[in-house]
């Protein structure tokens, strides 16, 4: 009768070493999986951000291009209002029009970068999220293995010590 | 067959004391106007009237002044301006303020200009340092005219580049005591120590001038400092030698100095008018943090950050990111400096106004096409913005030689009177007066005179055309494209306009209807012009007259319907400061036994102290009295005549004038032969009407035949007087007024026969109608 409950034991534990292999197999696909979405998460914070630097870009190159328009249109209106052109008042009004337009395109573009940059720091975080998801996953499937052995173990025969 | 006459009836004398050379002309104006026409004024009607009197208001210091009135606090005050002082007098003639020494002189008080703000009094003059006359309510104080500084050391002077372009100026430090290094063909000059300049937008005061090409300065404002940035490709091939760089995330903006392979030097510009926030990466204050530094700060002249590109002309490159890739250094040699325009050195300015809330000021000897307004309600801020309620600081057009006057005008428009153009700048609720805003659009191409400021009135502008002999008017036509335009007033009165130092205009009326202008000649002598507004314009024909009299009139000036004369009598011991006075017929007109209080006799003095020893014409009422003596006390001699009251409050003196109409006796009309034009021609008779007369005489004058033993022209050959009283009238009491008709035979034959209406008795006389029978 020992040896029988001995089988039945042994047989048990084979079925219980299955599930752990089982079970570990899904920790990782599951981390993996997670980090397939991080990762699908990133590329788009990243899209995003390459978009957003276009984007910046664009927004730079065209209030640059607007504030040259304002400029060389108060330099026509003065002209022909027979002002000259080395007049203090001139110099200051085109400063003050480009002090204006600066921080307008600096904080039009600087709003974009910071969007950007915040998709960037998003895109790498989830790259990271996804790596650590996997070593997580890894862990786990190492630490339910282990679990599971140690349990399987303890119901065996001996506890599982040798004979 | 007796010789044709005609008959000529003049009824109209719009026209006034036409030059002499208009004389054989067919122009209209001849008929309505003399060859004399002194010491009257023109009516509504045509008509000519005897000139009003003059009263004396205070007495003043002796010799010539420039007095003036103005309100201030709901109050009458008059300004005195005296050779090296200047005085405040109440309305009542008490003195609230006297200053001195001052730099005008007798020979150049007409060049002073005076605008009054608030309670506050801005006087220029020459290109000397302004002078501000302050009341508090109840004390009169002075000082001179400095610039605002703010509680940073900035001082809100106005700059432009005054010195030779294209020198760069090297300060050797940002701040404290510094030394400036200018290139070669800079031109400082010893007396330049205590002005300013600017460096890249901050100030900074020369403390000694060292050569023509270093000073020492104290900075007042932190300088921009240099910048060495480190960049990831060569500049070289990229950037120039003073090209400007911006940084694309800082907004900094420097002015290459240097390349190298690695680098780029910058002077860092401080050429905005208003802090740019920067929120990170360094700057002057704040040194050179790297990019991205938390603590950042706003500072005046951003830096560059690491990691940023930076574009010029030629392309852009990027700093790097590696450390010390934005290193601070000391200032680097760049032209980019400029000049304080107004000070000791450079001059202030000649001329001051105000308008919209700001103090003008123009003729500046270092830049004369500049007008520099004042901030709005800040009067001593000239420091250039960008911001709508700063200070403008603009130039005239390049064909503009000097800027002489601005004036505000009509519709809120300021008129721009330089020394060879006119032009107004057009302001408009939709288009304030702000920077940016200024146009100048050009009326005349005629300048103006410098030694006589415009004066306003109702819708135009009057002013002296350069040249000094002609008065002009800026009128508004009404044309949409062309508001405004000039016309001349004085066309064929040149020989009214001599030199002249003032004009003054009443803004209302008082006990007459009538406009006029003054016109004051440097030699003393006023001519008097009659002119009517009407939608903008100028109406009809002006008429221009001369106005003379016993004193020599300094100053003429005008407030509201007030006309005010600082005249000298000869032998009196002070100046008087008279008002045009219809109800009086004299000039220096007082009240002998009922002085103003300004006007007390000295304790054992008579009432006409002042003019010890000289002589009056006396008026009791309306009785004239004639001439009297006065004694060395200043007391009348009596002269025991009818009805003579030396005691009565009535009693008026004063001085007297003649005034004199000579018309033109046109030549008959051409046309079928009557020998008209082609021999001497008498007038036979002539016929004068007349109102409110008291008297008149009418004198025939040589003409003609000329020579060595002949008599001039306009020798009296005969007078035939209208009396005051006539046979039964009561001398004691004053005279009727007659209203009839005089005829007259004047004799003898000329070309060009002469008559003339001359009253010489003080009194008033109207003339209707002047007609004349003329052979042809």
């Amino acid at each position: 009768m020992a040896e029988v409950a001995a089988a039945a034991g042994v047989a048990s534990a084979v079925t219980s070493i299955a599930g752990l292999g089982a079970k570990a197999t899904g920790d990782v696909t599951a981390a993996k999986g997670t980090r397939a979405a991080d990762i699908f998460q990133a590329e788009r914070a990243e899209q995003a951000a390459e978009y957003g630097r276009v984007q910046a870009n664009l927004t730079d190159a065209t209030m640059r291009e607007q504030l040259n328009m304002t400029l060389g249109n108060i330099e026509s209106i003065r002209a022909a209002a027979h002002t000259d052109p080395t007049s203090p008042t001139g110099q200051a009004v085109m400063d003050w029009q480009e002090t204006i337009g600066e921080r307008q395109r600096l904080a039009a573009v600087g709003t974009i970068r910071a969007q950007v940059a915040s998709d960037e720091a998003s895109a790498a975080y989830l790259r990271q999220a996804g790596d650590f998801a996997v070593a997580q996953g890894n862990l786990q499937a190492g630490a339910d293995i282990l679990g599971g052995l140690s349990k399987t173990f303890a119901g065996m025969p001996g506890g599982g010590k040798a004979a | 067959m007796p010789i044709p006459k005609d008959v000529q009836a003049q009824t109209n004398f719009s026209a006034g004391e036409l030059d002499i050379d208009t004389k054989r002309s067919d122009n209209p104006l001849v008929k309505a106007g003399g060859r004399q026409m002194s010491n009257f004024r023109i009516l509504n009607s045509g008509a000519l009237k005897n000139r009003p009197g003059r009263s004396i208001v205070q007495f003043i210091s002796p010799g010539p002044a420039r007095v003036e009135e103005f309100i201030m606090l709901g109050v009458l005050y008059r300004i005195a301006f005296y050779p090296s002082a200047v005085q405040i007098f109440n309305s009542a003639g008490v003195s609230q303020f006297y200053a001195n020494p001052q730099p005008w002189t007798s020979s150049n008080l007409n060049l002073i200009s005076w605008v009054q703000i608030g309670t506050q009094i801005y006087i220029a003059f020459l290109g000397v340092q302004p002078l501000i006359l302050n009341f508090d309510g109840t004390i009169w104080t002075s000082g001179a005219f400095n610039f605002t500084v703010t509680s940073g050391g900035q001082v809100r002077a106005p700059f432009y580049r005054l010195s030779p372009k294209n020198l760069s100026m090297l300060p050797s430090a940002t701040t404290g005591n510094i030394t400036l290094t200018f290139s070669t063909g800079m031109n400082l000059q010893a007396n330049q120590t205590g002005t300013r300049m600017r460096f890249c937008g901050r100030e900074l005061i020369i403390t000694k001038v060292n050569s023509a090409t270093s000073a020492n300065a104290t900075v007042l404002e932190s300088l921009p400092p240099g910048e060495i940035l480190k960049v990831s490709a060569d500049p070289r091939t990229i950037f120039n030698l003073g090209d400007v760089v911006e940084g694309v995330t800082s907004g900094a903006s420097g002015l290459v100095t240097a390349l190298t392979a690695t680098t780029v030097t910058v002077q860092l510009l401080q050429n905005r008018t208003s802090p740019a926030a920067v929120t990170s990466g360094g700057g002057v204050s704040s040194g050179n943090p790297a990019a991205g530094t938390a603590s950042a700060v706003t500072v005046l002249a951003p830096g560059f950050v690491a990691n940023e590109f930076i574009a010029g002309p030629g392309g852009s490159d990027q700093i790097t990111n590696v450390g010390s890739d934005v290193t601070v250094t000391t200032p680097q040699a760049v032209t980019v400096w400029d000049d304080e325009v107004m000070n000791s050195f450079r001059g202030w300015p000649f001329s001051v106004s105000s308008d919209q809330g700001r103090l003008i000021f123009s003729n500046v000897p270092a830049l004369p096409r500049a007008i520099i307004w004042s901030a709005i309600n800040s009067p001593t801020d000239c420091y250039v913005t960008g911001t709508p309620d700063g200070s403008i600081f603009e130039l005239a057009p390049a064909e503009a030689n000097t800027v002489l006057f601005v004036l505000p005008g009509p519709e809120s428009s300021e008129f721009v009177f330089c020394s060879n153009r006119v032009y107004y700048i057009p302001i408009l609720p939709t288009n304030p007066l702000k920077p940016g805003s200024v146009a100048f659009q050009i009326v005349s191409n005629d300048g103006c005179y410098n030694a006589v400021q415009p004066r306003a009135v109702q819708e135009v502008i009057l002013y002296i055309a350069a040249g000094g002999k002609s008065v002009m008017s800026i009128v508004a036509p009404g044309a949409y494209y062309r508001p405004y335009e000039t016309r001349n007033l004085s066309e064929l009165h040149s020989h009214l306009i001599q030199t002249p130092i003032a004009i003054a205009v009443p803004t209302a009326t008082s006990t007459f209807e009538e406009r006029y202008f003054y016109v004051l000649n440097a030699n003393g002598s006023l001519s008097v012009g009659k002119y009517a507004v009407a939608s903008g314009q100028i109406k009809g024909v002006v008429g221009l007259l001369p106005w003379s009299g016993a004193g020599t009139v300094n100053s003429v000036a005008a407030l509201n319907a007030d006309v005010l004369f600082s005249t000298t009598y000869p032998g009196a011991a002070f100046a008087v400061i008279e008002l045009l006075d219809d109800t009086q017929v004299m000039d220096s007109s007082i009240l002998v036994n009922n002085l103003p209080a300004n006007i007390i006799a000295p304790p054992g003095k008579g009432p006409l102290w002042w003019i010890a020893g000289g002589s009056v014409n006396l008026f009791d009422g309306a009785r004239p009295l004639g001439t009297y003596k006065v004694d060395v006390n200043g007391n009348l001699i009596p002269q025991f005549i009818g009805g003579e009251n030396l005691t009565s409050l009535t009693l008026v003196a004063g001085q007297t004038w003649t005034a004199t109409f000579e018309p033109f006796v046109p030549p008959a009309q051409p046309g079928q032969d009557r020998s008209q034009r082609l021999r001497k021609r008498r007038i036979s008779r002539a016929e004068i009407y007349v109102s409110s007369s008291t008297g008149f005489r009418l004198d025939t004058l040589y003409t003609e035949q000329q020579g060595a033993n002949l008599n001039p022209p306009g020798t009296i050959t005969k007078t035939r007087r209208v009396p005051t009283y006539n046979q039964g009238d009561d001398p004691t009491l004053p005279p009727r007024l007659f209203e009839r008709a005089y005829a007259f035979k004047p004799t003898g034959r000329a070309h060009d026969p002469r008559i003339a209406v001359v009253k010489d008795t003080s009194g008033p006389l109207v003339i209707e109608e002047v007609s004349l029978q003329v052979t042809v």
